[in-house]
């Protein structure tokens, strides 16, 4: 792996792919990838997800975005769904006995249309059979035989009165507001004087006469509302007779045809009932005469217009309490549903009840039921965005009441939350079955896991999705008809076994991992798309690697703006970094700055000072606050190491300060903790470090290095520095051992290796690294406890016993004077 | 005179023109048309009736409008109650209370008047007089060709029969008389019976300008057929000038009881009919009146 000087071979560089060893040469001749690749614990957990019909077995598809979590668990559904039968369609139609809770009916698939247009054809013939029953001679004829027999009974009792009045000399006189019993003679009432000039006994007569006359006319007038009573009674039951005779045989024949279905047959039922009920409300408006009390309501509230123009809305109100809302029409489904609800707001989801504005109140009625993605999956499967639900006020708290219940119970959230108080619909509940998929970041998952004991109990299904899989022989394989399948969807240009290569070898360079390869579909999708947009603006007929190269190259030219602009402010010297000569106590260290879906890295000064202390190693970056704890948590380390190597029986009398120079933001992160000892070693033995080196790098207590993150990009930092001032030949990095399986280089940084230009040296233990840095060798500690004089070890150790000695009589110096 | 028409003090009409021209007499002889006003529904059928037959006859009209005064002389009886109508109570008839219920009444009928009189071109009269009815309708009668009466009009209570002061005009009317209740109108289809005698021939022109759809149905009194033609022809000879389309039906008895079965069995329309005064003192015809629904026009 190393040479002598132990630097890394440039095989070890960058892991080739070579197009030879394809059997194709364009994607054309592969054949789609119908399998998942590089996710078998997900694709496991969505299999048994799916699978399992308990309640609570809910999918939630974990990992970072862009890895396909949404479109996997869409295919799982479908295909799975092909296979299950089409759910039920929902129906909401009016409740007779309380307006205000609509009452559903559930109909196999196709049906619920079949019948609301039923319905409507029903309610059309409604229309035309009541109006000519009510038109009808038939009708006509015994109305006016009832109302006659009321108005003979009246008109009967009055003459009866009349004729015997005109018998005893008395008359019915018409006043403004009644009647009135007066003695006439010759056809006029007589005077006061003239009754003056009766005899008394004729004036008591007619007194007499007239009392009574009263007394029976008051009887009379008190039995006309009994009257009227009586008529109305027998006019109602002419109605609903009429009514049900007009009605009756249309309702049989759709009885009849949906006999199957006993909820269907119950609304014909009432329907039937409510129609012979409110038979007065279908009669027209005949001069004076006044429809039923509802028709009379709705003509109040359709004012405007002319009077033909509101009775047709009257009509229209009245029929349209026997029609169908059909809120869920599987009409076209072929099978369980999969629905994505892209925006899955509160009433998105569970459905909404709509108003209408009419003479400034809200209405509403069961027309007025929308339904929600909860409906619409009904019987299938429904995938969300877990941020999404989140996100929106009070849908996730729907969505685990609907999963718990197992019901849909749509509900106005205005109403929930007391903001309006009005009398709203209460539409009864549908029965739910439906599997949820939430997809999300696994932050969310166990954010909800810790907090949410609900959340535990209705997506017992995690399907834990990898950012990468293993790159081997067979999985290049299937990556390569991976690729395949992706350019055929996405109908671009074939691509060339050599571009084929090019994208897996970038795919491990995305993950930083030389024997990985990265699973996320995006941006495999995207560089397949970027490729051929190249590859078009060549004329090519198809993809080559070149294309690759410069999609990759130009998606990185849009990213890096900020690291030109740092390199460019360290090779004008604003930012002091030395690429050659060295000095005591100083050091490169390498930091990554993250931006996004690119990171680029950076060489950064770490000095480090030491002095007599009382063994602390001061961070300055901490003592500041621009530190985060992991990179404490490296410089406390620190601490530990010095300690336990060179002072484990003598105090460890050192201050020592670390310092991140020209740094003004936060650090985090403990990759630069080896560099921070090396400089604190040259520091203590005051033995220069190359400048011409850069480090990276973890250490522990036990001097041991251990692997960071982003060492590609580490390396190309320091790497766009040297070689912008011109390579020396003698400039490289230090990497722990443990990453170089990391290492997926640019080529550029692979032929400078290999031209001897520029040097790569993993290490494994902080002796290694400083004998590089220093050119002195670390020395390990003999049988006799002693380092060998001249090394690194032997110098910190005599450094730090001076400075305990010091120390020492620094501190009797001290007691002696207070004694 | 107060703004409302008849009070206490005056003595007894009070004559107000709404609005007008003069009419013109054609061959129909009618110039002038009286209607006889009450508050109920029958009056006002009668009096859409009269509007209507004074814009298709370009006549004048005058509403008369009878303050009974037997209802006056009510409230000076010391015994005198009312009871409500709708309640069914009893109360004492107070003199300035029923004053002031008969000026409402009165003005709520010339409003009526006045509105349905609207489209009238020609001269339109509202006339308030405080007497017996039937003598005050057979008075302003002799001023006019046409009197038009509601059928249930001036009776205590609702009634579709003819009432004892409709009868009596009917019985004794100078004039040629119209009788019809609420809901009705002078509407097509127009139906005339001829006889051949210049009332009839007065009955078919009538008739004929009143039948604003075009038809006229016309019913020949003749005990023969040869009379039955000659008459139909003398019919059409008379109506050649007018764009009628023309049925014809012989009665080969003029019995007012057929009459009756075919204006039952027929849609309502308006009958029109020669009269004298001897078939007038018919209690047939009176009864025929009675029973039927159709608004008859008693030509004299």
């Amino acid at each position: 792996m190393t040479d002598e000087s132990g630097r890394l071979d440039s095989a070890k560089l960058y892991q080739y792919v070579d197009p030879e060893q394809f059997s194709f040469e364009t994607t054309d001749e592969l054949d789609d990838l119908t399998d998942v690749i590089g996710q078998p614990r997900a694709v496991e957990a969505m299999r048994f997800g799916m699978g399992i019909e308990e309640k609570g077995f809910n999918i939630y598809a974990m990992g970072p975005p862009g890895i396909g979590k949404e479109s996997l668990m869409r295919r799982f559904f479908e295909e799975r769904a092909k296979d299950e039968p089409a759910p039920s369609d929902w129906c909401y139609v009016k409740n007779f006995e309380d307006d205000n809770k609509p009452k559903t009916i559930e109909l196999p698939a196709g049906m619920g249309v079949e019948f609301r247009d039923d319905m409507d054809e029903l309610v059309q013939q409604f229309d035309t059979a009541l109006s000519a029953a009510f038109e009808s001679e038939e009708y006509q004829s015994r109305r006016q035989s009832v109302m006659e027999e009321f108005r003979e009974n009246q008109q009967q009792g009055f003459e009866d009165l009349q004729r015997r009045a005109q018998e005893e000399d008395v008359r019915l006189i018409r006043t403004p507001a009644g009647l009135a019993v007066a003695p006439v003679r010759d056809g006029e009432v007589l005077s006061p004087d003239e009754i003056q000039q009766l005899s008394e006994e004729e004036q008591e007569r007619l007194q007499q006469k007239v009392e009574e006359m009263q007394e029976e006319l008051q009887e009379i007038l008190r039995q006309v509302p009994g009257w009227q009573r009586k008529m109305r009674e027998r006019l109602n039951e002419l109605n609903r007779e009429m009514a049900n005779l007009a009605v009756g045989g249309l309702i049989d024949e759709l009885r009849e045809e949906y006999s199957d279905y006993p909820e269907v047959v119950e609304h014909l039922d009432a329907v039937q009932e409510d129609v012979v009920e409110n038979a007065e409300n279908f009669l027209p408006q005949q001069g004076g005469q006044q429809g039923g009390g509802l028709q009379q309501q709705l003509q109040q509230m359709m004012q405007g217009g002319d009077a033909q123009g509101r009775q047709a809305m009257v009509q229209e109100a009245l029929m349209r309490r026997y029609k169908v809302n059909v809120i869920v029409d599987n009409s076209d489904t072929e099978h369980a549903p999969v629905i994505y609800e892209d925006n899955p707001t509160y009433q998105n989801l569970i459905g909404r009840i709509e108003h209408m504005a009419r003479m400034g109140a809200l209405m509403t009625d069961f027309h007025l039921i929308k339904a929600g993605a909860l409906h619409r999956a009904n019987g299938g499967y429904l995938l969300l965005d877990a941020r999404k639900v989140l996100t929106e006020p009070y849908a996730y708290e729907a969505l685990k009441r609907a999963l718990d219940s197992e019901k849909l119970r749509i509900e106005s959230l205005g109403r929930q939350l007391s903001i309006i108080s009005t009398v709203s619909l209460e539409p009864e509940p549908i029965p739910l079955n439906v599997k949820i998929g939430l997809y999300g970041n696994r932050l969310i998952y166990y954010l909800l896991t810790q907090f949410d004991p609900e959340f535990a109990d209705l997506f017992k299904v995690q399907a834990d999705f990898h950012e990468e899989m293993d790159w081997d022989e067979e999985n290049q394989q299937l990556y390569a008809r991976l690729i395949g399948t992706m350019v055929r969807e996405a109908e671009l240009q074939p691509f060339e076994r050599g571009a084929v290569a090019r994208v897996i070898e970038h795919s491990a360079r995305m993950v930083g991992d030389s024997e990985k390869l990265s699973t996320k579909g995006e941006m495999l999708g995207d560089l397949l798309r970027e490729a051929n947009h190249w590859a078009k603006e060549n004329g090519n007929g198809t993809v080559t690697a070149q294309d690759v190269q410069r999609a990759i190259d130009a998606q990185v030219y849009r990213a890096d703006r900020l690291r030109e602009r740092m390199q460019e402010a360290i090779l004008r010297d604003t930012v002091l970094i030395d690429t050659d000569g060295e000095e005591v106590g100083q050091i490169n260290g390498l930091s990554i700055i993250p931006l996004g879906d690119f990171m680029f890295g950076r060489p950064t000064r770490i000095t480090a000072r030491t002095r007599m202390g009382k063994g602390e190693v001061v961070d300055i970056e901490r003592e500041v606050e621009l530190g985060g704890p992991i990179h404490s948590k490296g410089v406390l380390i620190l601490g530990g190491f010095l300690g336990a190597r060179y002072a484990e029986e003598k105090p460890l009398s050192l201050s020592a300060s670390l310092v991140f120079e020209q740094s003004y933001g936060q650090i985090e992160g403990d990759s630069a903790s080896s560099a921070e000892l090396y400089s604190l070693l040259s520091s203590l033995a005051e033995v220069p470090i190359k400048q011409s080196m850069a480090v990276t790098g973890s250490v522990n207590q036990r001097g041991q290095v251990q692997a960071i993150g982003g060492v590609n990009q580490k390396i190309e930092g320091f790497f766009d520095i040297c070689e912008a001032r011109g390579l020396t030949g003698d400039q490289g990095v230090i990497i722990p051992a443990s990453n170089v399986k990391n290492l997926m280089l640019r080529h550029d940084v692979i032929d400078a290796v290999e031209e001897g230009r520029f040097h790569i040296y993993p290490v494994e233990t902080v002796d290694e690294g400083i004998e590089i840095l220093t050119g002195v060798p670390a020395g390990e500690r003999g049988a006799d406890g002693n380092y060998p004089e001249g090394t690194i070890n032997f110098k910190v150790e005599q450094r730090l016993g001076e400075l305990a000695e010091k120390q020492s009589e620094f501190g009797k110096g001290a007691e002696k004077e207070e004694g | 005179m107060s703004d409302q028409g008849l009070d206490d003090r005056d003595t007894n009409e009070v004559d107000l023109a709404i609005h007008g021209r003069e009419g013109t007499e054609g061959e129909h002889g009618i110039a002038r048309i009286l209607v006889a006003l009450d508050p109920s529904e029958h009056s006002r059928a009668a009096l859409e009736a009269g509007a209507r037959m004074a814009l298709r006859l370009d006549a004048e009209l005058i509403g008369l409008f009878i303050e009974d005064v037997n209802v006056r002389r009510l409230a000076e009886l010391p015994f005198a109650q009312e009871v409500g109508l709708f309640t069914g109570g009893c109360r004492r008839v107070e003199t300035h209370e029923l004053s002031r219920q008969l000026r409402v009444q009165a003005g709520s009928v010339r409003r009526r008047f006045r509105t349905v009189t609207q489209r009238v071109e020609t001269r339109c009269t509202f006339r308030q007089v405080r007497g017996r009815v039937a003598p005050e309708v057979l008075r302003a009668a002799t001023e006019a060709d046409v009197v038009i009466l509601g059928k249930g009009a001036w009776s205590p209570f609702e009634t579709e029969r003819l009432t004892p002061a409709v009868r009596e005009v009917l019985s004794q009317a100078p004039a040629s008389t119209l009788v019809l209740r609420a809901g009705t109108g002078v509407e097509p289809p127009m139906r005339a019976v001829y006889d051949g005698t210049s009332q009839g021939d007065r009955a078919l022109s009538i008739a004929a300008r009143l039948a604003e759809d075009g038809h006229l149905m016309v019913f020949i009194l003749a005990d023969d057929p040869d009379k039955a033609s000659r008459l139909q022809q003398a019919a059409v000879e008379h109506l050649k000038e007018r764009e009628l389309e023309l049925t014809f039906q012989t009665l080969t008895e003029s019995s007012v009881s057929r009459l009756a079965h075919l204006v039952a069995v027929e849609a309502l329309g308006t009958l029109v009919m020669p009269a004298d005064d001897e078939s007038m003192e018919d209690e047939a015809v009176l009864d025929f009146l009675d029973e039927t629904g159709a608004p008859v026009l008693l030509v004299r």
